[in-house]
Order: structure tokens, then C-alpha cells, then sequence
């Protein structure tokens, strides 16, 4: 939509133009290495704003001053500068941009060329997100983003991913980014009942994104404002552009598997252990510690209960679009189908989706344009990693009890925990989604270099969850159990925007917006919940004779009020000013504090324009930008200012309580009327070289991000009735530096790109009140002095050699038994201390190859389930292989503690299960082939392309549990817990093969 | 140029100007389901709802829902219940190995101040009630939830009261005054002594006797409020009190013996019932990971059966007594200890028959206690006349042989409580008062006694409560 905006806009000028005296006239056309014409390349009179785009085949005119150069761009390219000269014809070929340094970047309200940013963003393309077996497109981009952190957190399809764009910045509100769809602000947070969340994007086809910016610093995000400090996601669809009309189609197969399994005891190592376990508990028969819990000693079965919650899955698309259009009316169509069967038992996604974005120019001066989605998502879920359901947990049986009964040769039901491979012959859990993102807007422009520009959009999103557990399931109990959860939202936007572009004496370029813009967003949710079904073919709540409590309606909104404006200066193309800011008013702000006002300036410098560099042979692009800026985040519950009271039960009677109600869970919170935004002021230095033409090229950033008046939960004494109070208090501070390069290393006819970043963001709690302790048998905690969501807790000391008890550090250092003892300490740090990723590829002839790896380095992941899976038989759940070097003679060296059944020699929270979460992962393997042209001869099909991918191929990491990319949202969304694996679902390994046909 | 800015800047202005008068109100978004603090209590209406709102918060899992009933017979459970459920922090109390970050002893603690602070913001919000029945009635109601609530507080995370160290020992912080603001919620508080929390307890059941009409629905009553402080004077060794006020409330308060023990439990608000929490199917304290069937029974799918009755508490019961068990299935039972069928446990455990359904009520105080607290303190007081009779109308209810007159004894009656108040939440309480020490027989038959003053028989205060005021002290051993 914003190349269309200066499209246009250059449209309008060369119009105007043509009046000018001592012009001529000149023509070309603009081809690709293959030499077929680019449509809608933008062709731009250097220095001015005069400019044309290219015609379906590639032609265009243009009107110039005598002695001109044109800037040749479009996105995908690389952009080319060619004097004029005295011809009337310009020929230009434009090569495939393996470096991304002068490409057109979407940035909040327009457009910008890359080499006149002052900003740090990172962009990427269609063809990073393409047919990739994913559900959402951030999935896709992994190892692509310096400065942004994807972390997919399990292996559950359609799962919320956790984005940190340069560090957290908040402990308590949202970290995430905030998501612009075609200038839309969008739902982007979960709506779904379940505790682990689901993933708003997903309804979003990755086939239909044109390009995905991210603004990273103040500079490019301030004009968002409070919901900028998080980093803002601008997805851009896919236009259609004037010429011959495109036709597409798609498809792939392919198969996954989990890419590790955890290993479990299996029967006779069972019974090895456990009967150990059971003597020095005291019994006389160990027999006897197995018939107390149901298990049968002389069991003969062997089950491997790893590999019943896992499968083989895949994924198959279908993809068609066409687009096209003339000078009048531009289109984009697609449709896509989209099925993926997951690695988890029970699991799989399917999504459709259609699509068309539409433009028409009424005039040369109005246009409208109409971008509409719609798409169905079918979600078969897989219960939380904290649930008896979740097929993970499976592994804590043991393996002397078969899956089925040897009997009935039904499931087998008399297992020591609950056999949830009942849940899906007995149940359903699905949650299904329609979801449209639309935009209207319309766009005038009066005079030459204003553009009016009024949008409106919408982003409708309907969820509809559905759980069937029928009688004799867990949770169906003995009469069965439904529960229903229509959920609504309504989230609409307009933005009112006047742009103006003009230069004065040649040397002053100014490019000034203003704008206002409106956003409300309603969600309304209805929910039925039922037990006592006639039977197993009765599903409907309807037919459920009790209607139980979670049986509600309720409505939540916010709304947000603003006013931007931005001026971006450039003086001879080499020095570069721009200021933006933005005034927001919130709903969510006390009344106290309810507007804010944000905004940045930065500086650049285009060095390589400078008369010193200008034509130097190895320097040919150098650019130094610095930007400082104050951006809010404003994610902090809707209501959170207010005190309240809400209705509480008593039987058949409603009472109410001073507390705060969201889906019947009650918070003690009291209200604080002078809640506001939470302000983080960024500095960011930055440097963009291009060496060698451009063979060699790069990025530099050093970030300094203070954020400050945190949206804290503070913890409130209980004694007074409340547990906490959002406040604007505490600091938190993250710096960090990110690299990228990229190079063309061969550039013949085999042409060999490579290409890596790598950040390191350093997060730190500078002043906080009082420690934040997640609780429970995590290790999360918030400390000042200590980065977000450190590991503290006991430190494990090993084994006594001589008793075989577990030890743990005391304050002064010596070694306890008793774990009360034990002193509270720092044990590790769940955030990477760098993540990055590596990608080439290699082109020859029809072949094409990519590569794309992925690192993280440094974190700790803990072993939630360790207490129970890796506790030198405890209880009876079935033990990970490692416990089998338990301690059992005086004086044996180990760090397993003597096995004592229900005597918790170790079982004690602490560093045990505490390793290392680094990993290098082969993210994804592609290999095409193009059919050459002359085999297509005059047929319909133009192109044809094979592929092959593999995805998550391989994972290099000393990490002994499943997967560890994890971070497993059982124990609630808290930003804090991090790192944290609890029978969390590993990720899918995929191979798949695809064709792309071109018509 | 000039011109062109000036007037966009006029239209910019002009819109902005539109666009804010309409949308201002458009910031003023009202929460849809709950109400502001400030106007949520000015009425008597309101207030009554905040009144209905103290009682459920009492049916919490945390309070009477699972928690106050369920950890006294856990802690201590030795040679009475066997904890078999997945959770560690149960495990951890039933073994003594509980941390100060033991959820159970977080949420107790947490829960009941919600509560006491709601009674606090009741008792502050009554002048706006006009009626002057009703005004008496709800601080009556609000002071007995205090009170009932401090008393559980001091008994799980105090000491057993003793006269002579009381005044030393640490009790609970008493919250008596209502936080409407932030200043007032961060108020840090010192644990007030055992003796203190007492006195408070006291006063309070003393004014709520006052306050309360004899009869209030299935609310509590001035009689209700009267066998409260029966069981506090009892829990305290103050037996003469005791004994005045089971007396009174055996005598005046209408209450009667159920025919069955069993009909207690499967039916609602029986004739023997002084305080009882209400729920319904839709309303409870839990059906997956809390409640009190939800870990008690263990019937087919309902259930985890988590809590297992041992055979050497089942024992005790005569042959005759159905409060004991005759080793059939829930279904077949005449008794109120089946055998469970759920399938991921062992066949042939014993179960409680007094909580197989969800949504029950939860009788807190009967009329039988009032008995067993009038023959103790009678019998303590050398009537043992009195307390023969009382035992004995217990026993036969359940068709257990009466006793002899040779037979009553302080252990008889002791040992009666135990057999009529069982899984009721008195085992570790009686213990403590009665400083008998838990014994059983270790799993290679040798026999094994823990003495009750055992530390780890005092929940800890929990580590976060320590953490933001630090001025509490934590108990010892944690």
C-alpha cells in the first residue's frame, strides 16, 4: 500500500511536470538478469521528486532536466543509479538484491529508501516467509532478524511464539511487539481460555506478506508511540501491480517427526530402580511398594510411553493466486489451504484463507483501494504442558503397564497416571477461528507532493473454542464434560494522514506527515460449560443435564486516541535530519494520566557521498546514523487503574468481593489512579557500509533501551487483603549490539551469497521494589541487579559420597542434606547471551539452493518436571535413563542421590535440573530447480519450479530434555518465567516437496 | 506554499478539534462486569451482597473448600491417611518436609486475609445499612468471619495455645482495619502472639453473639458464633467455657442429631447442622484439582482418590459402626469407608464416604461436636455422668455398641472424636491440644511416634508474605 502511495504520488508529479520548461523527454525499459521487463519499478529523477513506474513490460517515460540521473528501485533489487546522458533512451538492468542496501522500507505511515533511513529497522521479504511448513510468518523468519528474538516455546501447532525486539522491556506488561497489517494495528494478543496461548497471526496466510519490517529503534517506532517500546511489526500484503495478469499456483507435501525425544527407563530398568528405591525405603519386598500404587511386579510389558504421545505428522498447501491489472485497476487474489498434521498426538491445524487487495485510480489525483481477507483456522489442540491430557505426559507412566489392556484390548485404563490417549478416542479440543483483516482507504492529492490519505480497517476476529471430554475420560469423569467459548473481537482503526513532499533549491528535501488517528477495540466473549451427557454420542452442551460455572458472557475494551507527526529533512541527499511524535490518549491510563506524548529525532549521514568517498573503489555506500527517542508500552490489562469489585458465588446466591474478575479467576488487585504508559528512551548508533559494490555489506547497531515508571505488579502484604498493585515503578535497562553482514562471494554464472547476524542484548533490572517470585516449583525470579527472570533458588551440591543424600549449598558455603537449609542463590540466567543466524545460498543455472541456521547461545533452560521425571525414583513416574547412575554403595561419586522411595532425597526445587539451552539448529534446507524457458516453448505454463525443504533439520545443543527451544507457558504468561520446560511438546523436524507453477 | 501549510494545518486543526470532542468520552471505558470500588458498598443492598460475598469466599478452595478441612488431616497423617496424589505440596506436609514455598501454606494464608479484609470493609461500610436488625446482623456475621478465620490462622500457623507461653508465642498479624487504598493495602504488620490473636478471636465471637439472631437462614446465627467460640475455648484448654457453650447450644439452639451420620453429608442443611458451607454443582470449590471429593473420592471417574484411609484408623471402629467399613464398593457400601474404584488406583484402598460429590455441602460445625465438647468438658470437670450420655448418643446414632461407664475414659472420648469428627479437619488440632504424639508403623513393622510439637506441624509463614514484610518472623525449622 505505501509503494502504491508514492507511486502515485510520482504519477502525479511527472503530470505536473510536463509544464516545466527546458525538460525533454525520455523513455526506457527496466529488465531483470533474465532479461524480462519489471513491472512497477520505480523510476525517480535524482534529488527530486519527479518520477515514474514501469509498465507491465518493464517500459517507461519520463520527463527530466538535462543532465539527470534516474534512480531505478523496487523492492527485491537493487536499486541503480544511470546518468541520462544525451541519449533519449535508458536501458536499465536491475539485479536481484543480495544485500538489501537501497531497497524501498515500509515504515510507519509511508514509505522511506533504505539509504535515507535514519532509523534501525530490519526488513524482509516475500520470499523469506514463502512456503515454509509453518503456521505463522514470525515462525519463518527465524535466524533472519537481528535484534529480534523468535522463540516458538513448544511444538504445539499454532502455539503463541515469545518476540523480544532488542530485550525485554517489560517485566509485567506485554514484551511483545505491537503488529501493523497494511497500516492496521492488530489483535495480536491471545484470546483463547486456555492458559498457554494461541497465536493470533496465524490467521494470517505467510503466501500473502509482500514484506515484514521491524522497527527497532526510537527513531522508527516513536511514531507509534505508547505501544511502541516493545518494537512494531509492519506486515505488508502483496499488490497487485499493472501489466499481464500473473497466474500462480502452489503445492507441497511433506512429513515431520519430533526432533528429539526425551529417553525413559525402560521395564527392566524400571524394575531395577524402583525395587532398589522400594528396599531402601524399608520395604521387605519391593513387590509390595508396586501393589500399593497399582503396579504389577511381575509385570511382562515393556511399553516405551515416550514415543505414544508422538507421531509422525505432515503438512501439505495448496496455493493459487493471480494478479495483475492495468492502469486503472490493480489486483492481488489468493487463496491458499493450508494442513498440518502435528508430531503430538491429537494435534493438527488447518487454515484457509482468501484474499484480495484491490486499487483503483478514479483519477490521477483520487484513489481508493480495498484490501480484504478472510480465513477459516480449524486448530485440534493439544491440553497444557501442566495437564494429566497433555500426551507429553505420558511419559511418566511406567513402563511395566501396557498401552492397552491385554484384555479388551482397549486403552488401558488402570495406569498409575491417567492414560490420556482417552481424551482423543473419547473427546474433542478444537478451536476454530474466522478471521478477516480488512482495510478501506482513499487517497487525494490536491497539489503536487500532497498526499491526503484517509484509512480505515478492520480486524475481525471470531474464535470459537470447543472442549469434549466424554464420560470415562479424566476430565469427563463419570458423566462427561463440554465446555464451549464463542470469543469476538472488533478492532477498528482509522488513520487521517497528510504527507507532504518538496524540495527547495535543489538541496533541501523535506518530507513532512501529519496525522491523526482513532482506535477502539471490543471483545465480547460467551461461554457454556456442562456436565452430565446421556452418552459419548451427545456432545453439545444442550444435552448436558448440569450447566456449570464456566458457564458466563463478559466484554472488555480499550481505546486509544492519537496525533503523530513526522519531519524528515535531507540536505544534498548526505546529511539527514528527522524528528517525529506522537501525542496518545488511552482507556487504559489512570485519569490522572491519560494522554502522553512521545516522539524522537535522529541524524544521518550519508558519508559516501561525500566528495572524499564519492567513487572511492572499495567504499560505496557508508552511512552513520544515530537516533534517542521515548516510546511507552500501554499493554497492561484494560482496567488496570481502577479498583473494583466483582460478583463471587455462594451456591445459588451472587455475592461481591474487592477484587478484579477476568474469565471467573479473581485478583486482589487495588487501583491505582495515577497508572500510566511505561516509558523506555532509546539511543541507537548505527553504521550501513557497502563494500566492493555492494559484494560486501552490513549493518552495525549499539542500543541503549532505559525503561523506566515499569508496569509493575507490585506485591502487596496479604495481610491486608490484596496480593498486588500495578504501578509506574521500577527501572529496567537493556543494551546490546547487532551485526549483519552479507556477501556476495561468487558472482559469475554461479552466483554464491552468504550472509550472518549475530546480537547480544544484555537485560538488567536497575531498581525494582521488592523481588518478584514466580513461585511454585519454578526458579523465575525479578531482582534488581539481576537480568529478567533469573534463576534463584537452592544450588544443588551433588551427592554425599558417604550417604547417599542429596546436598545443597548453605549461605556459608558447607553442604546440607536438609534442603530448608539451604541458602537462596543465583543459578542462571534463562536469556541468551547472543542469538543470531547464518543463511546462504547458491544459484546456478535453474538451481537454486538456500540455507538458513540458527543460534542461541548462553541461556539455561530448567527442567520443571525434573522433580518429578529425574528424581532417583521418588514416586513412581518413569525416570529419565541419567537416574540410573544413582548413588548406592559409601563412597560412590555421583550426582544422583541414593534411590529412597517417597523419602524426596532431592526432590527439593533447585538447581538439579537447571543445564545449558544453547543450540545451533539447521532452520531450514531448500533446493530448487527452475525449468529452463525453452522447455516451456509457447505453452500457457511461463514457469515451473521444484523444491525440496527441510525444516529444523538438524539441532546441535548439549540440552538432554526434547527440544530446547521451549519455554513452556503452563505456569501462566508471566514475562519472567522464562526458559522453563514442563513436559513442553518438541518442535516438528519436516521434509517436504513442492511445485510452483507460473502462468 | 505558504498558504497550502496554512490551510492544512486549519483542517488538521479542524478535524483534530471534531475528532477530540467525539472521541473523548471515548476513553472512559467502564468496566462491563464489575463496579467501581468507590460506589460498590454505599448501599444496603450492596452491602448485603458484600456480606453473601464473605461466605463464599469461605467456600474457596483455599479456606472450607478443600484446605481448612483437608491439611489437618494431612499434616499428621500418619497412621490415618496415606497421601497417594500427584501433588508434592500435600506430600510434603503428610512427610514433614514442607518448605516455606509450599503453595498450600501460601494460599491458606492469602485467602483468609482476603476474607478478613472484606469483613473489615463490611463492618467500616455499615452506616449506609438503615435497618437496624440488619446492620446488627451483618457486622454480626462480618465479626464472625473474622474471628473464624483468625482462629484457623493461629491454630495452622501458630503454636497450640498454652497458657503460659502464649503471651510470647507468635500467632498471625490481625488485620482489623478495611484497605480502601494503596497506602492502606501496604500496610507491613507484625505476627500479633498467640495470646493476642486469641483475645481478638474471643472478642469477636463475643460481639457477634450478640449481634446475631438466633436464627439466620443457612448463615451463621448467634448459636453458630456460640459453638464457634465452644471449639475455641476447647482448642485453648478453657474447658469450663467450653462447656457453658456446647451446653447452650445443645439445649436452645433447636438443633437436633440427624438419624444418620451418612445424611450429614448427602443432604443438605441437616437438622444437626451450626454452620454449613452451601454449594451447588455450579458453585464449588472444585472438580479437577481441588475440592474436597475431588481428592477424597475415588468412585469410577469421580475423583482422584488421593486421600487413602489407612486400615489401622479403620480398625478402630466396632464391628457394628457405620461410620466404619464393611470393605464393599460406594455402591454397595451400607458404611461411610468404601472401597475404591477408580481406575488408576489400586482396587481395594478405603476411602471417606463423607465427600463422593462435588458439589455437597460442607458441614464445618454440628451439633455432635457440641456433644463431644460437652462430655469432654464435663468429664474433664468429673461429670462423667454427662459425658457417658454424650458419647454414647454418638455412638448409637451410628449403631456402634454404647460404652460402659467403666469404659468412659478421656481416651474413649478422645478416641470418639476422632471416629465421628474423621476427615472433618480436627485430627492435627485435637492433637496439639491433647499433646498426644502421632504414631504408627513404619513399613517394616517397626513402630515409629513423632512427637507433636514437632515444628513441621506448624505450617510456615509463607516465604513471599516474609518477603514483603519483612518484619515477620518465620516459624522455626523452616
Amino acid at each position: 500500500m505505501k509503494q502504491k502511495f508514492i507511486l502515485t504520488l510520482v504519477w502525479c508529479l511527472l503530470l505536473a511536470s510536463v509544464a516545466w520548461a527546458q525538460t525533454r523527454a525520455i523513455s526506457g525499459r527496466v529488465v531483470g538478469s533474465d532479461g524480462a521487463g519489471l513491472p512497477g519499478v520505480t523510476v525517480l529523477e535524482r534529488g527530486t521528486t519527479n518520477g515514474t513506474s514501469s509498465n507491465a513490460n518493464g517500459e517507461f517515460s519520463l520527463t527530466v532536466q538535462p543532465g539527470a540521473s534516474l534512480v531505478v528501485s523496487s523492492i527485491g533489487f537493487e536499486s541503480q543509479t544511470v546518468t541520462v546522458g544525451s541519449g533519449s533512451t535508458v536501458n536499465v538492468t536491475l539485479k536481484t538484491s543480495a544485500t538489501q542496501l537501497n531497497e524501498a522500507v515500509v515504515v510507519g505511515y509511508g514509505t522511506q529508501s533504505k539509504a535515507d533511513l535514519t532509523g534501525s529497522v530490519t526488513q524482509l521479504t516475500a520470499r523469506d516467509v514463502e512456503n515454509t511448513p509453518v503456521v505463522s510468518f514470525e515462525q519463518a523468519i527465524q535466524g533472519k532478524t537481528p535484534g529480534v528474538v523468535i522463540n516458538q516455546t513448544s511444538g504445539k501447532l499454532g502455539a503463541g511464539l515469545q518476540i523480544r525486539v532488542r530485550g525485554s522491556s517489560s517485566v509485567t506488561a506485554s514484551n511483545q511487539p505491537l503488529y501493523v497489517i497494511d497500516g492496521i494495528p492488530v489483535t495480536s494478543q491471545d484470546v483463547s481460555s486456555d492458559t498457554e496461548p494461541l497465536n493470533p497471526l496465524g490467521d494470517l496466510n505467510p503466501n500473502d506478506i509482500e514484506s515484514i519490517t521491524i522497527l527497532k529503534d526510537a527513531s522508527s517506532s516513536a511514531i507509534y508511540g505508547s505501544r511502541a517500546s516493545n518494537g512494531v511489526v509492519l506486515v505488508t500484503t502483496k499488490k497487485g501491480r499493472q501489466g499481464q495478469t500473473k497466474v500462480n499456483v502452489g503445492y507441497y507435501y511433506g512429513t515431520s517427526s519430533a526432533t528429539k525425544k526425551r529417553k525413559f527407563l525402560n521395564a527392566a530398568q524400571y524394575k531395577e530402580l524402583f525395587s532398589e528405591a522400594a528396599i531402601n525405603a524399608g520395604y521387605d519386598d519391593p513387590a509390595d511398594a508396586f501393589t500399593e500404587n497399582g503396579l504389577d511386579y511381575d509385570s511382562p510389558y515393556d511399553e516405551s510411553w515416550v514415543d505414544a504421545g508422538l507421531r509422525r505428522g505432515y503438512v501439505t498447501q495448496y496455493d493459487f493466486n493471480v494478479s495483475g491489472g492495468d492502469a486503472k485497476t490493480r489486483f492481488y487474489l489468493s487463496t491458499t489451504y493450508n494442513d498440518q498434521k502435528g508430531i503430538i498426538v491429537g494435534n493438527r491445524y488447518r487454515r484457509g484463507s482468501a484474499r484480495l487487495n484491490l486499487d483503483h485510480s478514479i483519477s490521477d489525483k483520487l484513489k481508493v483501494g480495498l484490501n480484504f481477507s478472510l480465513t477459516r483456522s480449524v486448530n485440534d489442540r493439544v491440553p497444557e504442558d501442566n495437564d494429566f491430557s497433555n500426551p507429553i505426559q505420558l511419559n511418566a507412566l511406567p513402563p511395566i503397564q501396557p498401552k492397552y489392556d491385554p484384555i479388551t484390548k482397549q486403552l488401558n485404563q488402570a495406569t498409575l497416571y491417567y492414560n490420556n490417549l482417552l481424551d482423543l478416542q473419547n473427546g474433542m479440543n478444537r478451536a476454530g477461528t474466522y478471521r478477516s483483516f480488512s482495510t478501506a482507504y482513499l487517497t487525494y492529492q490536491p497539489i503536487k507532493g500532497l498526499t491526503l490519505r484517509t484509512e480505515t480497517g478492520a480486524d475481525f476476529l471470531n474464535l470459537n473454542e470447543e472442549l469434549y471430554r466424554a464420560a470415562g475420560t479424566q476430565t469427563g469423569g463419570n458423566s462427561g464434560y463440554g465446555y464451549n467459548n464463542q470469543v469476538q473481537v472488533i478492532n477498528y482503526t482509522t488513520n487521517n494522514t497528510a504527507t507532504y513532499n518538496f524540495t527547495l533549491h535543489e538541496d533541501h528535501s523535506f518530507d513532512v506527515l501529519g496525522g491523526f488517528s482513532f482506535q477502539r477495540s471490543d471483545t465480547k466473549q460467551t461461554s457454556a460449560e456442562g456436565r452430565g451427557f446421556p452418552n459419548s454420542e451427545f456432545t453439545k452442551i444442550a444435552s448436558a443435564a448440569i450447566k456449570t460455572a464456566g458457564s458466563a458472557s463478559s466484554q472488555s475494551g480499550y481505546s486509544f486516541i492519537s496525533y503523530f507527526g513526522r519531519l524528515n529533512y535531507a540536505f544534498r541527499n548526505k546529511y539527514l535530519v528527522s524528528g517525529s511524535i506522537r501525542y496518545d490518549g488511552s482507556s487504559r491510563f489512570g485519569k490522572a494520566n491519560r494522554y502522553g506524548t512521545f516522539g524522537a529525532g535522529s541524524l544521518g549521514w550519508l558519508i559516501s557521498e561525500e566528495s572524499f568517498l564519492k567513487d572511492n573503489s572499495v567504499v560505496n555506500y557508508l552511512k552513520l546514523r544515530g537516533s534517542y527517542g521515548l516510546t511507552g508500552n500501554a499493554e497492561i490489562g484494560n482496567y488496570a487503574s481502577r479498583s473494583l469489585y466483582s460478583a463471587i458465588f455462594y451456591a445459588d446466591q451472587s455475592g461481591i468481593t474487592p477484587a478484579t474478575s477476568v474469565n471467573g479467576v479473581l485478583t486482589y488487585a487495588i487501583g491505582n489512579p495515577n497508572l500510566s504508559w511505561e516509558s523506555t528512551a532509546q539511543t541507537d548508533l548505527g553504521l550501513e557500509f557497502g563494500l566492493f559494490k555492494n559484494r560486501l555489506s552490513g549493518e552495525i547497531d549499539v542500543y541503549q533501551k532505559n525503561t523506566r515508571d515499569l508496569l509493575l505488579n507490585r506485591q502487596l502484604p496479604y495481610l491486608n487483603g490484596y496480593s498486588l498493585v500495578t504501578e509506574n515503578v521500577g527501572k529496567l535497562r537493556n543494551r546490546g549490539l547487532e551485526i549483519s553482514l552479507n556477501g556476495l562471494v561468487i558472482d559469475k554464472a554461479v552466483k554464491w551469497n552468504v550472509g550472518g547476524n549475530i546480537s547480544f542484548n544484555r537485560n538488567l533490572i536497575t531498581e525494582l521494589v521488592d523481588p518478584i517470585v514466580a513461585g511454585g516449583n519454578t526458579l523465575a525470579q525479578v531482582r534488581e541487579g539481576e537480568p529478567i527472570g533469573v534463576f534463584y533458588g537452592r544450588k544443588y551440591a551433588g551427592v554425599d559420597p558417604e550417604t547417599g543424600d542429596a546436598l545443597y549449598y548453605t549461605a556459608d558455603g558447607s553442604k546440607t542434606n536438609n534442603p530448608a537449609e539451604a541458602s537462596q542463590q543465583k543459578l542462571g540466567n534463562p536469556n541468551p547471551k547472543y542469538t543470531g543466524g547464518v543463511t546462504t545460498s547458491v544459484s546456478w543455472k535453474g538451481f537454486d539452493f538456500s540455507a538458513v541456521g540458527q543460534f542461541v547461545y548462553g541461556n539455561d533452560i530448567y527442567n520443571t518436571a525434573g522433580s518429578y521425571q529425574s528424581v532417583n525414583g521418588d514416586y513412581f513416574d518413569n525416570q529419565t535413563v541419567d537416574q540410573l547412575k544413582r548413588w548406592q554403595n559409601p563412597g560412590d561419586i555421583t550426582n544422583v542421590p541414593q534411590a529412597r522411595l517417597y523419602a524426596s532425597n532431592g526432590t527439593a526445587v533447585s538447581s538439579r535440573w537447571i543445564s545449558g539451552g544453547s543450540f545451533f539448529r539447521g532452520k531450514n534446507f531448500t533446493l530448487g530447480y527452475t525449468l529452463p524457458k525453452t522447455l516451456m516453448g509457447e505453452s500457457v505454463l511461463k514457469t515451473a519450479r521444484l523444491y525440496v525443504t527441510a525444516q529444523n533439520l538438524f539441532t546441535i545443543t548439549n540440552y538432554d530434555g526434547y527440544d530446547p527451544e521451549v519455554n513452556s507457558a503452563t505456569f501462566g504468561s508471566a514475562n519472567y518465567i522464562l526458559g522453563h520446560d514442563f513436559y513442553t511438546p518438541p518442535l516438528a523436524k519436516t521434509f517436504l516437496v513442492g511445485i510452483n507453477l507460473g502462468f | 506554499m505558504k498558504t497550502i501549510f496554512s490551510r492544512s494545518a486549519v483542517a488538521l486543526t479542524l478535524g483534530a478539534t471534531l475528532a477530540l470532542t467525539a472521541c473523548e468520552k471515548q476513553l472512559d471505558l467502564a468496566p462491563p462486569q464489575s463496579v467501581d470500588a468507590t460506589t460498590a458498598l454505599n448501599s444496603e443492598a450492596k452491602v448485603g451482597s458484600a456480606v453473601i460475598g464473605l461466605y463464599a469466599k469461605l467456600d474457596e478452595p483455599s479456606l472450607y473448600g478443600t484446605q481448612l478441612i483437608l491439611v489437618p488431616d494431612v499434616l499428621g497423617g500418619d497412621g490415618y491417611v496415606n497421601w497417594q496424589g500427584s501433588f508434592t505440596t500435600y506430600r510434603e506436609l503428610i512427610r514433614r518436609t514442607t518448605t516455606s514455598i509450599n503453595n498450600i501454606a501460601e494460599t491458606i494464608w492469602r485467602v483468609a486475609y482476603q476474607d478478613i479484609n472484606q469483613a473489615n470493609l463490611v463492618i467500616n461500610a455499615l452506616e449506609v445499612v438503615a435497618s437496624k436488625d440488619l446492620k446488627a446482623q451483618y457486622e454480626g456475621e462480618a465479626r464472625f468471619v473474622r474471628a473464624d478465620l483468625l482462629f484457623e490462622l493461629v491454630r495452622l500457623y501458630g503454636k497450640q495455645y498454652n497458657a503460659g507461653t502464649a503471651s510470647t508465642d507468635l500467632g498471625v498479624p490481625i488485620s482489623l482495619t478495611p484497605a480502601q487504598t494503596l497506602e492502606d493495602a501496604a500496610v507491613e504488620q507484625p505476627r500479633a502472639t498467640v495470646a493476642q490473636v486469641y483475645q481478638q478471636v474471643i472478642t469477636d465471637l463475643q460481639a457477634a453473639i450478640k449481634l446475631l439472631p438466633p436464627t439466620n437462614g443457612f448463615r451463621a446465627s448467634s448459636y453458630t458464633a456460640k459453638a464457634l467460640l465452644a471449639r475455641v475455648y476447647l482448642q485453648q484448654g478453657n474447658y469450663a467455657e467450653a462447656l457453658t457453650l456446647a451446653d447452650d447450644v445443645i439445649k436452645n439452639s433447636g438443633k437436633s442429631l440427624s438419624p444418620t451420620l451418612q445424611a450429614v453429608f448427602t443432604n443438605r442443611n441437616s437438622s444437626e447442622s451450626l454452620f454449613e458451607i452451601q454449594q451447588n454443582d455450579q458453585n464449588n470449590a472444585g472438580t479437577s484439582n481441588n475440592g474436597l471429593a475431588t481428592f477424597y473420592a475415588n468412585i469410577d471417574q469421580l475423583g482422584r482418590g488421593d486421600v487413602q484411609v489407612l486400615g489401622s484408623f479403620s480398625n478402630q471402629y466396632g464391628p457394628t459402626d457405620v461410620r466404619g467399613t464393611d470393605s464393599l464398593t460406594a455402591d454397595q457400601t451400607k458404611k461411610l469407608i468404601y472401597i475404591g474404584t477408580g481406575p488408576t488406583r489400586a482396587p481395594d484402598l478405603l476411602r471417606s464416604g463423607k465427600w463422593t460429590s462435588y458439589g455437597q455441602n460442607i458441614p464445618v460445625i454440628r451439633l455432635a461436636e457440641m456433644y463431644l465438647i460437652r462430655a469432654e468438658a464435663s468429664f474433664r470437670a468429673g461429670d462423667s455422668e454427662t459425658a457417658l450420655a454424650d458419647v454414647n448418643r454418638i455412638r448409637t446414632r451410628s449403631n456402634a455398641t454404647p460404652l460402659t461407664a467403666d469404659e468412659i475414659s478421656l481416651s474413649a472420648i478422645l478416641r470418639e472424636r476422632q471416629l465421628e469428627l474423621a476427615f472433618e479437619g480436627f485430627r492435627i488440632h485435637d492433637l496439639k491440644r491433647t499433646g498426644t504424639n502421632v504414631t504408627y508403623t513404619a513399613t517394616d513393622g517397626t513402630p515409629v511416634t513423632i512427637d507433636i510439637t514437632n515444628p513441621r506441624f506448624v505450617l510456615p509463614v509463607p516465604q513471599r508474605e516474609i518477603n514483603v514484610n519483612p518484619s515477620l518472623i518465620q516459624n522455626a525449622s523452616y
